[in-house]
């Protein structure tokens, strides 16, 4: 049991938020260097989906590779659908790269009515719809990798493979890889969005809380075990005895809120 | 500054709505465990409040604020993000005396400042099996109390069997915590001496 909780009124918070990643093949080029990004065709995609209602963090964490009954089609649909839902979508490096990479794969499978996506790859810079950590980590100056920013802030990335192994997994069929592989950038995002926002509002429960809410998610998950080095790594070790306060101070004010609505309608009552 | 180490153990009774009244979290007990050093000398403290059909449900809840008017420097719990934390705060959220429940949440507010352990990371976190089997595991010698054992002792005034109970995890709980560290052969000798006196019986 848990009860309800609230988000004290001074902490600001998308209600939901989208933290995703692609992954993808291209044809090599004859000197070795990162093919031109319209090349690049979509093999798989990772989506880690927080909610907050009412104080409350709720994930949906999945992913999906292209094989089998699931066509690059139904992958694009699902970006879709899943960005059409939520308030802010996050990425890394995602106005360079995975967004202009859907945008064209949606126009090249002919499908021309996803919305989402279409605001998604035009999504002004400054603007709060897209946050690309890529750009808001560095100011919009010279990136780094995911998995520095990862490193440096306490969280677990790339743990058992990278994105220069995603063609030889490719071609080697080894799509249950890709996928454990791109749903853990996914997360990894996210939790790097999470980081940000606390950091950007200078406000710690904006990383305590849903931090601590998504090792209760992964550990009550069976099929998400293979995210297990989220709940074990060092930011969470940090965060979790914190969202405690957190959750104490968030119905501290709460009740105070509600005792002086009690004393209020005494006063109102006797005067 | 203080330098205890408090061990909390807490039960509680969900009260469904009846007619007007909407439904909610009583407070039925509380135990804390404070282990201190006074003069050079370890020491123990054992405590516990229980509320039964017949109190004002406020009464244990003013306690525990009472009890942690002074935070200790660190405090220690049995799965305290699923289970002592969320019960308390829903005991606060549906207490009919907000002022009570105000209080015990200021109180707990500075409480949660300082260190918190939880005991059952180091045994499975929210994968543990349950309390009791943790502890008959490590030969901690625990007989649980159910949530009907514990719904009549609230029905029928028995405070006694409320206040021993949550004494009896407390005390279990410590032992768990020394046993999960290393390098605490001092404190485990001094445990087990204390234990053995009458000092270690809850007094109702």
């Amino acid at each position: 049991m848990r009860a309800s909780l609230r988000l004290p009124d001074h902490t600001r918070a998308p209600g939901a938020v989208l933290a995703y990643d692609l992954e993808t093949i291209a044809p090599q080029t004859p000197d070795g260097s990162f093919p031109p990004w319209p090349t690049h065709m979509p093999v798989a995609a990772g989506f880690a989906e927080a909610r907050s209602r009412g104080g409350e963090w709720t994930f949906d964490i999945a992913a999906l590779v292209v094989s089998g009954d699931t066509q690059e089609a139904d992958l694009i649909r699902e970006a879709d659908r899943r960005m059409a839902a939520v308030d802010v979508v996050t990425s890394y490096n995602g106005r360079q790269f995975d967004a202009l990479v859907l945008r064209l794969a949606a126009q090249r499978a002919r499908l021309w009515n996803l919305k989402a996506i279409a605001d998604h790859a035009a999504a002004p810079r400054f603007g709060g719809e897209h946050a690309d950590l890529a750009d808001q980590y560095s100011s919009f100056g010279r990136k780094v990798g995911l998995a520095d920013l990862c490193n440096a802030v306490g969280i677990p990335v790339k743990t058992d493979v990278s994105g220069g192994d995603v063609a030889a997994l490719w071609e080697a069929g080894e799509t249950e890889r890709i996928r454990r592989y791109v749903m853990e950038d996914a997360v990894a995002t996210m939790c790097l969005h999470f980081a940000w926002t606390a950091s950007r509002a200078a406000t710690e429960a904006l990383v305590t809380r849903p931090m601590a809410a998504l090792a209760r998610h992964i550990e009550a998950t069976p099929d998400l075990a293979h995210l297990s080095a989220f709940v074990d790594c060092e930011l969470m070790r940090w965060c979790r005895p914190r969202a405690l306060h957190a959750d104490v101070a968030a119905a501290l004010e709460r009740v105070t809120a509600r005792l002086r609505r009690e004393e209020d309608e005494r006063a109102f009552a006797t005067a | 500054m203080p330098t205890d180490t408090v061990v909390l153990a807490t039960s509680w009774i969900h009260q469904f709505a009846l007619g007007e009244r909407p439904a909610r979290t009583l407070l039925v007990g509380a135990a804390m465990l404070t282990c201190h050093y006074r003069f050079g000398r370890l020491g123990f403290d054992l405590t516990a409040h229980s509320t039964t059909v017949t109190d004002d449900p406020a009464e244990t809840i003013s306690w525990l604020a009472d009890a942690f008017h002074i935070p200790p420097e660190r405090l220690l719990l049995w799965r305290g993000e699923d289970i002592v934390v969320p019960s308390l705060i829903a005991v606060a959220e549906t207490a009919r005396d907000t002022i009570a429940a105000a209080r015990m949440l200021r109180e707990l507010d500075m409480v949660f400042k300082a260190e918190v352990i939880d005991v059952a990371d180091a045994y499975g976190g929210t994968g543990a099996t349950s309390f009791d089997a943790i502890a008959h595991a490590n030969g901690i010698p625990f007989v649980p109390m159910t949530r009907a054992d514990l719904a009549e002792a609230h029905r029928t005034g028995h405070h006694g069997a409320i206040r021993e109970h949550l004494a009896a995890r407390v005390k279990a709980t410590w032992r768990l915590w020394l046993k999960s560290r290393e390098d605490c052969e001092s404190l485990v000798a001094a445990t087990e001496a204390w234990i053995s006196t009458p000092d270690a019986q809850v007094r109702l």
